[in-house]
């Protein structure tokens, strides 16, 4: 008998709640639940370029969705994100199909580097995405702080403390390191129009300052600099007075480098890790 | 009176079993599909326990948690950990937002009701005037 015959259809022929919709099903057993709605997945498309005339979906010969992948293009840099098939299509090479088909589609986007994360533990999709060629660059982890008041006596002593402007935020964004994640890069916080920043000073220990997404619950996308004398302390004064200002909002920060020493900041205010995430890369 | 139980839960399929066998051991069971009407559902109904699936599709389910413990008059209500994250996971994030216990995904159908009840605050019940003559 031969091998039912896949469909590439672009995701662009689908609405976001469709696509939220075929996501969802994809991932409904998946060892972290992210489930979506046709708004988030329409913020989602938006905030990390997402092209979707060059994301698939697949689906069998009679039209049924069974899977998903898409592909977000910067320039020359291409991210593959959301791939899933659903449980009852697995191992029927969907996956290859949808990654063929994405790998194929970022070089038409002209792209030179394609990049995925897996999360650590999904041993059979990091299996896949090793035979395609690509290679484990670096561990994310993906950590969160409850609202929660500072603890006595941790309240550290700045000489300055000022709220950015929308161009102070773009200048801070601008003279960051290199480095971020594809979700935490630039150009998704900057997608995301909501920024807000603060810079300190510590007399002679330095000055630094954050920038971050915050929405009506959530402090997001956290980018942090400081001058590298007293960075714990620096980032750790950053972070506390983040909070601070904004203390009912649950905060969730994506892909911070597992070997970062930003890290040790973000656990001495109390964040803990939700999960881990590899980094994988290739050149096209 | 049957006791009011709130499940914020995406999984109709989930939610569908869960809300059977709460009905079946007199609970009363509103649900909500996503975590902003779960916020909503937990301000119009007096609540005696929120079970919050920790992925939801709207907010994260941590999330929902944290702000249902910003509400004055959720302060005394369990809020439990509702989740399919590896146990150990679970019981981290539940510990680092305040829940008041972990009931992990898919439930086991003969205990679940058991495990509701154990996280519930005791029924206050009036003190009855013992003195004589009175």
């Amino acid at each position: 008998m031969p091998a039912p015959k896949n469909i590439a259809v672009p995701c662009s022929r689908y609405d976001f709640n469709e696509l939220a919709e075929i996501y969802n099903q994809t991932r409904i057993d998946y060892i972290v639940p992210m489930p979506m709605n046709g708004k988030r997945m329409r913020q989602y498309v938006a905030h990390y370029d997402i092209d979707l005339e060059h994301s698939i979906v697949t689906t069998s010969e009679d039209g049924e969705p069974i899977g998903i992948g898409m592909l977000g293009v910067r320039g020359h840099n291409a991210w593959i994100t959301r791939l899933g098939v659903v449980p009852n299509q697995r191992e029927r090479r969907i996956g290859s199909f949808l990654m063929t088909n994405l790998i194929e589609n970022a070089r038409q986007c002209n792209a030179k580097w394609i990049q995925l994360e897996v999360i650590v533990g999904n041993e059979p999709a990091r299996n896949m995405f090793v035979k395609y060629g690509f290679q484990p660059s670096r561990e994310l982890l993906v950590i969160r702080r409850p609202p929660k008041p500072h603890a006595e006596g941790t309240h550290p002593l700045v000489h300055e403390l000022r709220e950015l402007n929308d161009q102070k935020i773009y200048d801070c964004l601008a003279r960051r390191d290199p480095g971020a994640s594809w979700v935490e890069d630039t150009p998704s916080l900057l997608n995301t129009g909501k920024l807000k920043g603060i810079t300190i000073r510590m007399g002679d220990k330095g000055s630094g300052w954050v920038v971050f997404m915050c929405t009506r619950f959530q402090i997001q996308h956290v980018v942090l600099q400081a001058t590298e004398t007293h960075y714990d302390e620096l980032m750790s004064a950053l972070l506390y007075y983040m909070h601070e200002l904004y203390p009912n909002r649950d905060t969730k920060v994506e892909n911070v480098p597992a070997d970062h020493p930003v890290w040790r900041a973000y656990v001495a205010l109390g964040y803990v890790v939700d999960f881990k995430r590899m980094e994988m890369v290739m050149e096209l | 009176m049957p006791s009011t139980v709130i499940i914020i839960e995406d999984n109709p399929n989930s939610a569908r079993l869960a809300s059977k066998l709460l009905r079946g051991a007199d609970f009363e069971v509103h649900i909500a599909e996503d975590g902003e009407t779960g916020l909503d559902t937990a301000s119009e109904q007096a609540a005696d326990i929120v079970l919050v699936d920790l992925g939801l599709p709207d907010l994260d389910g941590q999330t929902v948690v944290a702000l249902l413990h910003q509400e004055a008059h959720m302060a005394d209500v369990p809020v439990i950990a509702f989740t399919a994250y590896p146990p150990e996971t679970a019981i981290e994030m539940a510990r680092a937002y305040g829940c008041d216990g972990v009931i992990t995904k898919p439930i086991d159908t003969r205990t679940f009701v058991d495990q509701v009840r154990s996280f519930m605050k005791p029924v206050d019940t009036p003190e009855t005037d013992s003195q004589p003559g009175s």
